[in-house]
């Protein structure tokens, strides 16, 4: 009887090793996007300098000079505070973000009568123009401030950092830029190592700009769903064509695989294209960035936890996912993704891994398989022996298990079995 | 068997992975975290102002000129000056047969401007000046009812020093002053134009 109690014990424990909750089902994309997210960030590029066309030397700005601020996006892609983005996020060229200083220069001359065709004035002062800080000859003056979400969604709190270039691909040769923030510990998201193929199913994620000027401000990104069209080059550096959405302020966000891994960074619109023909640096052009600079895009503990953490939450194992998020907030306590789908996953039934709940089942579990497998090696020593004593000292009871199988605590994993 | 049950059944509990230690994760006090700062943008002389700047063609002028020297400064009126106002302070004015027409006491008289002449200037909001004549290689010729009267040839004169009053609003700038003078110019695309 009380080996059947025993293997009764033992089915039950298997069966809570073994079968999760009902899994709710998540499509890749959204398991995507919960990877990819918290490593989003916000960048708002300022820039504050002269415009000077050298032909004529004619400084443009005033006493005050222009001040310009872009808005882009990117993606963490190493925890010790790296962040990748889109060149022309950072560039203080006229094709990057200091042609917001070219644009200024090109509304006053509008408004002094100077401008016959937009378009072409524009491009005729981009080739003569020189773009100056407030000594002649100095650079404009650049400041890089990188924002991420630290409360609950929808939440307004923010850390703040500000960021300096570590390296720049300009937007002509390539269009990609890596900055460091001062910050660790970050969320991160990795760089997919391989030509990702045409089709591949991509997010597009960001800041859309039109957006967050027709809702509430927030910090939460938007995830445009597509694939990779097509592989392209611009003067031989890789693009990808893809299908995803973008719009402007999504700039130098990433473009993620469904396992949110960055394939692409969004770079720019195809010109005059109204539909999706959008184009992303390929990623090996930040993996380059970061080889020159010894820099390798890496996911921490932390990370790593996040995601057994979401994977145990999409397949169901609550328990797993709150063990495994907990330990990510106890790391990161301003993680809002990883407490937003821990208190899915409480709320789905996942037990707090502090309680000892899980642990004390597990090896409770371990407590009754050994007990079994300690019980069974006395019981067959015991039968040997019991077999030479019955032949002296019948009868003895055919069968003994003297282990105290209903006492099952960890204790008894190292009690001695009485013989 | 039950060993072998016992082995089978450690398998979760000994394959089970535990959440990655992050004790060596740096964990930073928010507060004493970086954030960035701002130092006061610097400054720049403005320079001239941009609408000025440009080539400009006169299209009604009036002006007062001492055509005889017995007698008090008369209107003219004329058109088709040209003017450069550059970014450095210099400017150039060019006169191609300008016909300047004044009349008195009921006959015509003209004054024919020919040539060149290089200037510099200054300006505030509404107040131009003409700082010097740095150059020059212009001539007036006057007419009137008995033929050429007079030949003068502009000179060089660093100590010019003449304001007027102007108003700039894109393609046109009005110029006037309170002897009587008055100009309006239109922007030419010849220079200062982009596109």
């Amino acid at each position: 009887m009380r080996s059947v109690l025993a293997v009764a014990g033992a089915v039950l424990c298997a069966g809570l090793a073994v079968t999760p909750a009902a899994a709710r089902q998540a499509s890749p994309e959204e398991q995507a996007a919960a990877i990819a997210r918290p490593a989003i960030v916000f960048i708002q590029s300022s820039w504050h300098g002269w415009v000077r066309d050298k032909r004529t030397s004619e400084v443009f700005g005033g006493a005050e000079g222009y001040q310009v601020t872009v808005s882009c996006s990117g993606a963490v892609i190493n925890g010790d505070g790296y962040v990748a983005t889109a060149g022309h996020c950072v560039d203080p060229g006229p094709n990057g973000g200091g042609g917001g200083l070219i644009d200024l220069a090109m509304a006053d001359l509008a408004a002094a009568g100077r401008v016959r065709d937009p378009a072409l004035g524009r491009q005729q002062l981009v080739e003569n123009a020189v773009l100056e800080g407030a000594k002649p000859g100095s650079k404009p003056t650049r400041q890089i401030q990188v924002e991420r979400a630290t409360g609950e969604p929808g939440s307004r709190s923010r850390d703040v950092a500000p960021a300096t270039v570590v390296d720049l691909a300009a937007p002509t040769e390539g269009d990609v830029a890596v900055l460091k923030v001062p910050r660790s510990n970050l969320p991160a998201v990795v760089l997919a190592g391989d030509d990702v193929a045409v089709g591949t199913p991509v997010l597009a994620i960001g800041y859309p700009a039109s957006t967050d000027e027709a809702t509430d401000p927030t910090l939460e990104p938007s995830s445009k769903n597509g694939q990779v069209s097509n592989h392209r080059s611009q003067a031989g550096h890789p693009f990808l064509e893809i299908s995803a959405a973008v719009t402007h302020g999504m700039s130098g966000g990433p473009v993620v695989d469904m396992r949110g891994r960055v394939v692409g960074v969004i770079s720019q619109l195809s010109p005059g294209e109204t539909q999706s023909f959008n184009l992303a640096a390929a990623a090996k052009s930040v993996t380059g960035l970061l080889r020159g600079k010894g820099v390798e895009d890496a996911l921490g503990p932390t990370d790593r936890n996040y995601r057994t953490g979401l994977e145990a939450y999409f397949t169901g194992d609550y328990d797993t996912a709150v063990e495994y998020l907990d330990a990510v907030l106890a790391a990161t306590p301003v993680h809002p993704q990883a407490r937003r789908y821990r208190d899915l996953a409480a709320r789905h039934g996942g037990t707090v891994s502090g309680d000892g709940t899980l642990i004390a089942l597990l090896a409770t579990c371990a407590g009754v398989a050994l007990a079994a497998g300690a019980a069974g090696i006395v019981l067959a020593v015991r039968g040997r022996r019991q077999r030479l004593v019955a032949a002296m000292n019948a009868p003895t009871p055919p069968y003994g298990f003297p282990a105290p199988v209903t006492v099952v605590t960890e204790d008894a994993v190292t009690e001695e079995p009485r013989s | 068997m039950a060993v072998l049950a016992a082995a089978a059944l450690s398998v979760p509990i000994l394959a089970r992975s535990e959440p990655e230690s992050c004790q060596d994760c740096p964990v930073a006090d928010p507060d004493a975290l970086p954030s960035p700062t701002t130092s006061p943008p610097g400054t720049r002389d403005p320079g001239p102002l941009h609408c000025l700047i440009g080539s400009w063609v006169t299209v009604d002028e009036t002006m007062m000129i001492k055509f005889y020297t017995d007698a008090d400064p008369f209107p003219f009126t004329t058109s088709g000056r040209y003017y450069e106002f550059h970014p450095d302070g210099t400017g150039v004015e060019r006169n191609n047969n300008i016909q300047m027409v004044g009349h008195l006491h009921g006959n015509e008289q003209r004054q024919v401007a020919n040539g060149w002449r290089e200037f510099t200037w200054s300006a505030t909001g509404n107040s131009l000046t003409y700082l010097a004549i740095t150059a020059a290689d212009l001539t007036y010729t006057g007419y009137d009812q008995r033929g050429q009267r007079l030949t003068i040839a502009e000179q060089v004169d660093p100590q010019h020093n003449e304001t007027n009053d102007y108003a700039c609003s894109g393609t046109q700038v009005v110029e006037s002053n309170s002897g009587g003078y008055r100009s309006v110019w239109q922007r030419t695309a010849d220079y200062g134009v982009y596109g």
